[in-house]
């Protein structure tokens, strides 16, 4: 017997379709509160009893965080990553060491070349063997399952089971930097494996990045310090910024972009597909860029402040530039370890020659960085999945970057002709819209889960024109709940309105909260309780959807 | 000194900032909380009957609040009865309930009125946030405390920001924002001491009948039911976490002497026929051991004989509630029951049981339901008829029509086994369309429904 009732398919943005289940924390819940009071409390009191260890309480407050999240049993993932990495990296100086005084016993030019490239070839292999465990394992962890399911040996990208330990890609690659750096002797080998673990560890690193460095991070994470009332309003000030922009923005859109994004085709109007990525743009900014500000500010509490990840990327004026402030720490990582290796290997100084020869100086030299470029892009989307469309994502990056870099000389030439003034405020308004649309249009292999889907809305995008009267009604078709203002809520707009005026003014180079901070005292009451209000708002949205952070299981 | 002075100032600081806070977060709280709900009204004249003495109390969800009249149970049983089930109560909720009220009156029955769904879903958080509110409004101040500390300290609520909502209730029970909506809320608050008045006037369709009961006075519309009425899963599982709550209050229950009455609230007739699955007896004899291991006893008014009780299409306001009529009796039925119990009576044989199962489903309609849906077209009305039937019957359709100025419904398609029609029609008028649905072949009245509907075309 049938009632007519009709069926529901709900489609999810790939993001969202991982298996979270391993990860059922909220950073704003009562029980991370207490969680980050107590381990506050003890540290700092760690700090006038026994200071030396006083990093001893950060690596067991974040083996305590890895418990909670329910992902205990995972950690032993980490603890081989770390155990790899700290046991290649001292094999790696040691054979540094001993090729250092090998090539000092050496007689002769012949012999120290001799010395000089077995010791290289050691070193490689021990590379070779640090990468090999820790890709095997993030490779099986992260793609084995859509592998099997893309050639048909699995039934779905989750059948197998297998869960994505937490943050894996994140202290995955921080663990590698360290290898690489090691390797390349810029940094000297961290000797206490306890205190090595702690980088890899540290649990607000673990969520979503960013991708630290241990250079950078060391220094902080051992030091001993007590409270700074200044630092610890800063950091708290982030955390709160953070939260506005995951629950107010973030998790107040996810489900109206959803709801456009899931049924959309080659049939959906063209406002309407825009409507959603713009929504998309905006959730995945506020989600991602909010959830690193909370990490960073919970980082900042305890007096280490870890890698900056967002610079205001709303704002870039080039492709290129973009991801030199969108996820700055893989930026950073992609680039030391994997363009500018690419950038200067022997084949490709050798493609640059022959190109010099065949296309003149400029475009020759070019080609090296264009092909690192897409590269290193493609790894960027492969990154992100193994899903075909991040993979065409990613790609669409690089090519992007890449004949932005072949044209520079034209467009350069063009802009001349007409008589643009590239400093002029126009223009440089004119290059953020730019940009930002072509960043858009990697969106659609972002956040649709087929290429051709994607393809298909990219068409529907640029020849579905409707009139605009009809766009209302769709949107209510679609069960967006705010068909009046396009899918953005009244409080995300005004959150929106919030993010906008924090990143013009630290475009502007203004230091926002320490200004913030210097403000009057009831000035200060008054935008905390605006703000506050705002978040408060948004609260009812945050019911049982988008509560997991996007980036959260990568 | 210097230090002493600076960590001084700061201390007032943060404490003007938080004072800040709190007073912003009490004026939005009185300016958006909704002023005048179900539960808050029900608790309200709970605390406003004192010197009353109550002997029976009943909790429950809103299978409770709408469908048991503590009226018509007194007048059947000569009990003094109070209900304070309110919407989407939680079992712990009731537990709570049972020990407050068994502090300030000597009672004697504790009636548990439940439909599988309070078994079978989750905790709705912002309902929880509205008890706890309303409770909480005539609570000591420890109890509050201990109020919240329980809402925040759930396991589900812990470790997710629903652990904090309780401290914005204006975001979870909001009248929204429209200027007009938040000048009434304020109107009502300052107008209307008694919050049973507002929700009068929120709710046209909503009645308070007194001693906790609130009801619709409307009526579900079996001619279109739409996907929510028709799609009640009665064979879902229960969840785990749930029954224990429900063992939990039980165990209260027995703990303070009183052998609680666990009462499975009606459904339609349809209902019952579309989900005569074995699955939900296997489902609800569970829950009946459950409730009989832990001192209880149990009725599911769903298996009541139809000589004893058996509810009206028109009894219900939805599709799980009973409306004013309804509940009224229901409750008369409830008032029986406890009258013949403690007359000691074998009520045992008003009840079917679940094992029983083949003669209690012979005791309903082979049809239930029959409705349909149509679509006027240029030429034609398509009409797609459907009923809910018992399994193995095999049913067939009759179309008539009733044109303007006639009196009589004329037979457009005689009895077949096609569920859709196409009525021609010409230029433009309206028609009465009746759909009728029986067993094949049968001609006796109680092997028929039909529904009606008239349209423009």
């Amino acid at each position: 017997m049938r009632y007519g009732l009709a069926n529901c398919t709900i489609i999810l943005c790939p993001s969202y379709s991982y298996p979270l289940k391993a990860y059922r924390l909220e950073l704003l819940s009562l029980q991370f509160a207490c969680f980050l009071t107590a381990l506050l409390a003890i540290y700092y009191a760690f700090g006038r009893i026994a200071p030396r260890v006083q990093w001893v309480v950060l690596l067991v407050g974040s083996i305590v965080f890895y418990g909670i999240v329910g992902t205990w049993p995972l950690l032993s993932f980490m603890l081989v990553t770390a155990l790899s990495t700290w046991l290649g990296a001292r094999k790696l100086a040691g054979l540094s060491e001993q090729a250092k005084q090998a090539r000092k016993e050496a007689k002769g030019r012949d012999e120290k070349k001799a010395v000089k490239a077995r010791y290289v070839r050691k070193r490689r292999w021990v590379l070779f063997a640090v990468f090999a465990v820790c890709l095997g394992m993030l490779g099986y962890l992260k793609y084995w399952n859509t592998i099997l399911f893309n050639i048909g040996l699995a039934e779905s990208t989750t059948s197998l089971g297998i869960v994505l330990p937490l943050g894996i890609s994140f202290y995955m690659f921080a663990s590698l930097g360290y290898v690489l750096e090691v390797y390349n002797e810029k940094l000297a080998p961290e000797g206490n494996f306890v205190r090595f673990f702690l980088f890899i560890s540290w649990f607000p690193q673990v969520i979503q990045g960013p991708i630290n460095r241990f250079a950078e991070m060391s220094s902080q994470l051992f030091a001993s310090r007590g409270p700074s009332w200044v630092g610890m309003r800063r950091g708290l000030l982030r955390l709160c910024y953070g939260l506005l922009k995951k629950y107010a923005i973030a998790n107040v859109l996810v489900g109206n972009y959803r709801a456009i994004i899931g049924p959309a085709d080659g049939t959906t109007s063209a406002p309407v597909v825009i409507i959603g990525i713009l929504l998309y743009s905006f959730q995945m900014y506020a989600d991602f860029s909010g959830g690193i500000d909370i990490v960073e500010g919970v980082s900042e509490l305890f007096g280490v402040e870890m890698a900056q990840n967002f610079r205001q990327p709303y704002f870039s004026t080039s492709l290129a530039n973009f991801w030199r402030r969108w996820h700055m720490s893989l930026g950073h990582w992609m680039k030391n370890y994997v363009f500018y290796p690419l950038a200067v290997c022997g084949p490709m100084r050798e493609l640059n020659r022959r190109a010099t020869k065949l296309l003149g100086k400029q475009t020759g030299r070019t080609i090296s960085a264009c092909i690192s470029n897409i590269i290193v892009f493609f790894v960027v989307g492969l990154w992100h999945g193994a899903e075909l469309h991040f993979i065409a994502w990613g790609l669409y990056n690089g090519i992007m970057i890449a004949l932005a870099d072949l044209f520079a000389p034209v467009f350069e030439r063009i802009g001349k002709r007409l008589h643009i003034q590239r400093e002029s405020v126009p223009f440089h308004a004119f290059a953020i819209l730019r940009t930002f649309a072509v960043v858009a249009v990697g969106r659609y292999f972002d956040c649709i889960e087929s290429v051709a889907v994607g393809l298909a809305c990219l068409k529907a995008t640029v020849t579905n024109f409707v009139p605009l009267s009809t766009v209302q009604p769709q949107l209510e078709a679609l069960g967006v709940t705010s068909p009046n203002t396009l899918g953005f809520e009244t409080v995300a707009l005004w959150a929106l309105a919030v993010v906008f005026v924090v990143d013009v003014l630290y475009e502007r180079g203004h230091d926002v909260r320490t200004e913030l901070m210097c403000l009057r005292l009831p000035v200060r009451i008054a935008i905390y309780l605006a703000c506050g209000t705002i978040f408060a708002f948004s609260l009812r949205f945050s019911l049982g959807q988008g509560e997991a952070f996007m980036y959260a299981n990568y | 000194m210097r230090t002493t002075k600076t960590y001084a100032r700061r201390a007032c600081r943060a404490l003007a900032l938080l004072l800040a806070v709190i007073a912003f977060d009490v004026v939005l709280t009185l300016v958006l909380e909704q002023y005048g709900t179900a539960t808050e009204v029900t608790w309200y004249n709970y605390r406003n009957t004192p010197g009353e003495s109550i002997d029976t109390l009943v909790v429950g969800s809103s299978f409770a609040s709408f469908g048991v009249d503590p009226h018509s149970i007194d007048e059947e049983a000569g009990t003094s009865s109070f209900n304070l089930s309110t919407m989407a109560q939680t079992f712990p909720n009731s537990r709570d309930i049972v020990r407050s009220v068994q502090k300030d009156h000597q009672l004697k029955r504790i009636v548990i009125c439940l439909g599988t769904e309070s078994l079978q879903r989750p905790a709705q958080y912002d309902r929880e946030i509205t008890f706890l509110q309303a409770k909480s409004a005539g609570d000591s101040f420890d109890d509050v405390l201990q109020n919240v500390a329980t809402l925040a300290l759930d396991e589900s609520y812990f470790p997710t920001s629903k652990s904090i909502g309780w401290i914005f209730p204006w975001t979870y029970t909001s009248v929204g924002l429209e200027a007009d909506e938040i000048r009434t809320n304020i109107e009502r608050r300052l107008s209307m001491p008694d919050p049973t008045d507002a929700m009068l006037a929120s709710d046209s369709a909503w009645q308070y009948l007194g001693q906790g009961h609130c009801a619709y006075d409307k009526h579900l519309n079996l001619r279109s039911p739409d996907s929510n009425q028709l799609a009640i899963d009665s064979s879902a599982p229960f969840l785990e976490k749930t029954i224990q709550e429900f063992v939990d209050l039980l165990d209260t229950c027995t703990e303070i002497g009183i052998s609680p009455m666990v009462i499975v609230a009606p459904r339609p007739d349809y209902a019952n026929v579309a989900h005569q699955t074995t699955e939900y007896a296997e489902l609800m004899a569970s829950l009946q051991a459950i409730a009989v291991e832990h001192g209880a006893t149990y009725y599911d008014f769903n298996l009541a004989h139809p000589d004893f009780y058996r509810p009206l299409d028109s009894d219900f306001s939805d599709a799980q509630h009973l409306n004013v009529d309804g509940s009224k009796r229901f409750s008369h039925a409830i008032g029986q029951l406890i009258a013949q119990d403690e007359a000691g009576e074998d009520v045992g044989a008003l009840f079917y049981s679940y094992d029983d199962w083949d003669t209690y489903l012979a005791s309903y309609p082979d049809i239930a339901l029959c409705y349909c849906e149509y679509e006027v077209g240029s030429d034609s009305i398509a009409i797609s008829a459907s009923c809910i039937a018992q399994k193995d019957v095999a049913v067939e359709y009759q179309f008539e029509v009733k044109h303007k100025g006639s009196k009589r419904f004329e037979v457009a398609r005689a009895y077949a086994s096609d569920s859709s029609y196409d009525l021609p029609i010409e230029g433009h008028g309206s028609v009465v369309i009746r759909v009728r649905a029986r067993v094949v072949g049968s001609t006796t009245k109680d092997a028929m429904r039909s529904c009606k509907y008239w349209t423009a075309y």
